[in-house]
């Protein structure tokens, strides 16, 4: 049977992208539901995953997004032959 | 990363494709930061801003024809991840893998687990319950980055590619010269480097 370490070690990132056959997936099922402890690790690690989907980008200089979007609004005004390759 | 209602997105691009200057401001300040983020995690940072500029003028080009089937944002990170890794083959340069099938780095430290695998140090609930709460305290922000910064090359890359750009491990192994098994190894250890950090910050308030 699937223990605490070894979910934790070995099969906790595969379960959450799907990486398991259905064997292992049960296993990890079946283990959850007797494990408070690994519940809240995995949930935890749902938790953290979102914040790393939602970490904000570094601010950019308006100067930069002003200079980039002045030459790329210029570039689409222009007919197609002459624009930068 | 802003989310954009889909009816903004029509109304965005209709006003790019017919030219008013404004919109392209607008495209700029939204997805510029992101599409650096993207590059720099395929082709590395020093390479990411040119990489980036390619991708926009490929982009621009390529407008007239654009029909919105997909978003414009996932149409702008297809067309800078492709550059980006068009820059990567032909420059083969080596992403470094520490050898990710064996050695325990980037495991949990063994001693949290009692012989027979129970944990001997159980996870302890964290304060904060929502990505909100977390990413609201800027000391947060600021020890995720230090960490994001000190991790290996290849860990970063992969983490920032299925995290932040949402990519499968099936496509990451597309991008980056890494097979799909040692996806799933780095992947799992940078998690749980964040993981720890995490921990640490909840539990004393710093990392």
């Amino acid at each position: 049977m699937l223990t605490c370490r070894d979910l934790v070690q070995i099969r906790a990132s595969d379960y959450l992208d799907s990486q398991l056959n259905w064997r292992q997936r049960l296993g990890v099922r079946f283990h959850l539901l007797i494990c408070d402890h690994c519940r809240l690790f995995l949930r935890q690690l749902r938790l953290m995953r979102e914040v790393l989907a939602r970490r904000p980008v570094p601010p950019v200089a308006e100067a930069e997004i002003k200079a980039l979007a002045g030459h790329l609004h210029q570039q689409h005004q222009q007919p197609a032959d002459h624009r930068h390759k | 990363m802003t989310r954009r209602k889909p009816e903004d997105e029509g109304a965005l691009l209709a006003r790019l494709q017919a030219g008013e200057k404004a919109a392209f401001e607008e495209l700029v300040r939204l997805y510029h930061g992101a599409m650096k983020r993207a590059a720099g995690a395929i082709v590395g940072e020093a390479q990411a801003e040119e990489a980036v500029q390619e991708a926009w003028l490929s982009a621009i080009r390529h407008l007239p024809d654009f029909e919105g089937r997909s978003s414009l944002k996932t149409w702008l990170f297809s067309i800078v991840i492709n550059e980006a890794r068009g820059r990567l083959r032909k420059a083969r340069r080596e992403i470094r893998i520490d050898d990710p099938a064996t050695g325990k780095e980037g495991l949990f430290d063994p001693d949290r687990f009692l012989e027979d695998g129970h944990w001997a140090q159980a996870p302890a609930l964290w304060h904060d319950q929502s990505p909100e709460a977390l990413l609201s305290h800027e000391d947060f922000l600021r020890c995720l980055e230090k960490l994001l910064d000190a991790l290996p090359e290849i860990q970063r890359s992969v983490l920032t590619l299925r995290e932040y750009q949402g990519l499968e491990v099936e496509e990451i192994c597309n991008i980056l010269p890494v097979s799909a098994s040692n996806v799933r190894v780095i992947l799992h250890r940078a998690r749980v480097k964040v993981y720890a950090m995490v921990e640490v910050y909840e539990e004393t308030g710093t990392c």
